[in-house]
């Protein structure tokens, strides 16, 4: 199906998929009238909005007969950086900004097929140290630097 | 006149603090520093550096991320004509004359005239907003909320028309950062929207790790798939233009600025597109178009002027009206509400030290700017083997140590991971989020002011087209929108923004 992979179709049904996900969480939102706007009124006028393009553009999909295909992508470029952030995200708080950094740094080098693991025990250590110096020395930043 | 005079010594007392002069250095060099570094861009430096402000003056702060986009536009003309790797998206165009002219030996002229023509048109564009701040913000004083709303509508319509790829796609993209941005408790009645009952989002999104996540960590992942290319410089050649390069860049430079400056003040305006209008004139203009792309000094002169020029003035409308006119923008008025000043008319009658001394920085960096990038060239191209392979988790570590600084809450971090994934998926299915970030910031503007004008008017819509201000922003939208939709403008832009 050449029409599933097209620019065009999927981001109308993701647009399509978010004004309808903004309606149905907002509908317990009192909508008001204009003169005396309740809090659902603006975010209706948006998720309304928004399902109208999304239409529309499942429709220019469907009309096109060539429509332009989604790039496929890499996923190991997107994979590793987006852990990175998250396993930084999930042990700042108990485990420090040092170990927190090693990890972040460890898993972000696995995302690029370039890296060169020679480089990365320097990189690791310079990084972390300069990170120590400019945030925590330098700018002053409250943050928990070892686990204790 | 004896009031601008004033203005201009204010300025000077506080951009001349040796903490200003300091920041002012610093954000131009790390400009330059992003600008020559392909793989990361103003948008993800200035995101990354927005919670460091907090630990800054409002000034200094502001002070410094202006020099981050001024600085930014010199650094990327010099990867565009040595290696022919715009480092910065509004130097692509400075690739098509500058590196031919490289190739020819002759970089030292293109690095040489590229510099002092955004030196010449950072002047100007400095003079300009002295000159035009000041009515424009008297203008802005007499705005109800009715103006208020179309003339936010105008800006984001323009922002879109004006911006790269499917403007119906850019509509959404305003639309969804608009409902991320109204996100959090409802000011009017306490309600909780969207919050999808996290505590965390109580206060609304943290518009920080948005921004990080939707420039910085979505700009890595799109990189690592692309992969990286070894570039090699050259040899630079003589750095003085010849008095035949001088002959033929004043004109252009002029062009240029002129050009620029008025681009840049418009909603959606900005570098970007006015280094690709100066050299789409250019050519159009020129006696000789065949020498263009075969090394003609014209086609660096030009835009080169038109982007620095552009870069400045697109702060005028946050100045003075409080509408930021594109993405990079919005993130200064970001910075400006981290620091609780609501950008808009008041800034200049509450903060005027604020207010004039960020203009006069803009002159002092532009100055420091052609220091950095002339005499130091050298350094700048030894920073470009620096392989992606080491920066990258730089950057990341830079995006995640900045975004926990903010509230020292993990939440925030998850939300960078989160919005970079957004952005990834948003740029492969062909829709650009820049304009999701300056819907982000007017949402809760937007909402505050249509409400007023609704209220004020009983719940009558004509209230919109009966003011006369209001009305002039109205037809105003309504002709960019026909612009959308007219098969012929749709193709001449198309033109502009793919012209090789």
């Amino acid at each position: 199906m050449k029409i599933l992979r097209s620019t065009d179709f999927l981001s109308g049904a993701i647009l399509l998929a978010i004004g309808i996900a903004a309606l149905y969480i907002g509908q317990g939102y009192r909508i008001g009238t204009a003169s005396q706007m309740g809090p659902g009124y603006f975010p209706v006028m948006l998720a309304l909005g928004l399902s109208g393009i999304g239409i529309i553009l499942i429709f220019n999909a469907w009309r096109t007969l060539e429509p332009e295909q989604v790039a496929g992508g890499t996923l190991r470029a997107v994979f590793f950086p987006l852990l990175a952030v998250v396993v930084f995200g999930l042990v700042i708080d108990r485990l420090g900004l040092v170990i927190s950094l090693m990890l972040l740094l460890l898993i972000s080098v696995l995302g690029s097929d370039q890296t060169r693991w020679k480089e990365v025990p320097f990189l690791i250590v310079g990084a972390v140290a300069f990170a120590l110096l400019v945030f925590v020395y330098g700018v002053g930043l409250q943050v928990k630097v070892w686990p204790v | 006149m004896s009031d601008i005079f004033d203005n201009l010594i204010l300025g000077f007392s506080v951009a001349g603090t040796p903490i200003n002069i300091l920041f002012c250095f610093l954000g131009a060099l790390l400009g330059t520093l992003i600008g020559v570094l392909p793989g990361i861009g103003p948008l993800a430096t200035v995101a990354m550096l927005l919670p460091i402000t907090f630990y800054l003056d409002p000034t200094t702060a502001l002070i410094m991320l202006a020099g981050i986009y001024y600085g930014a536009q010199y650094g990327g003309s010099t990867t565009s004509i040595l290696v022919n790797l715009p480092g910065e998206s509004s130097a692509v165009v400075t690739c098509l004359d500058g590196h031919q002219m490289a190739k020819q030996g002759r970089a030292g002229a293109a690095l040489a005239v590229a510099a002092l023509v955004s030196f010449a048109a950072g002047c100007v564009a400095t003079l300009l907003m002295v000159f035009f701040s000041p009515p424009l913000t008297t203008i802005a004083e007499s705005f109800q909320p009715a103006e208020y709303c179309t003339l936010m509508v105008f800006g984001l319509i323009a922002a879109v028309v004006l911006a790269q790829g499917s403007p119906i796609k850019a509509i959404a993209m305003v639309l969804f950062g608009l409902l991320i941005g109204i996100a959090g408790t409802d000011i009017n009645t306490g309600v909780r929207r969207f919050t999808f009952g996290m505590i965390h989002l109580a206060d609304g999104v943290e518009f920080v790790a948005v921004a990080m996540g939707l420039f910085g960590i979505r700009e890595i992942m799109l990189n690592l798939e692309q992969g990286s290319t070894a570039v090699s410089a050259g040899s630079i050649g003589r750095l003085w233009p010849t008095r035949d390069d001088f002959r033929r860049s004043w004109a252009p430079a002029l062009r240029g600025t002129a050009l620029g400056s008025l681009l840049g003040i418009l909603p959606g305006g900005g570098a970007l597109l006015s280094s690709f209008a100066a050299y789409t004139v250019e050519k159009k203009i020129s006696r000789t178009p065949e020498r263009f792309g075969h090394g003609a000094v014209e086609g660096v002169a030009g835009p080169e002027a038109a982007n620095n020029a552009g870069a400045q003035t697109s702060f005028i409308p946050l100045l003075t009206l409080g509408i930021p006119g594109n993405a990079l923008i919005a993130m200064m008025a970001g910075a400006m509400m981290i620091h609780g000043i609501s950008p808009g008319p008041q800034v200049m009658t509450n903060q005027p030290e604020l207010f004039w001394g960020l203009i006069v920085s803009m002159w002092l960096g532009n100055l420091m700017l052609v220091i950095i990038n002339l005499p130091l060239i050298g350094i700048w191209v030894r920073l470009l083997q620096v392989p992606y392979r080491l920066l990258f988790p730089l950057i990341l570590m830079f995006c995640a140590i900045g975004v926990y600084g903010v509230n020292n809450s993990s939440f925030d971090i998850m939300l960078v991971a989160v919005f970079g994934l957004v952005g990834y998926v948003f740029v492969k299915i062909g829709c650009e989020p820049a304009p999701l970030i300056l819907g982000m910031i007017l949402g809760p503007l937007f909402e505050e002011n249509l409400r007023r004008t609704l209220l004020l008017s009983r719940g009558d819509w004509s209230i919109f087209v009966t003011r006369p201000a209001s009305l002039v922003f109205v037809i105003l939208s309504a002709l960019l929108l026909l612009m959308i939709i007219s098969p012929y403008i749709r193709k001449k832009r198309e033109e502009v923004f793919v012209e090789d």
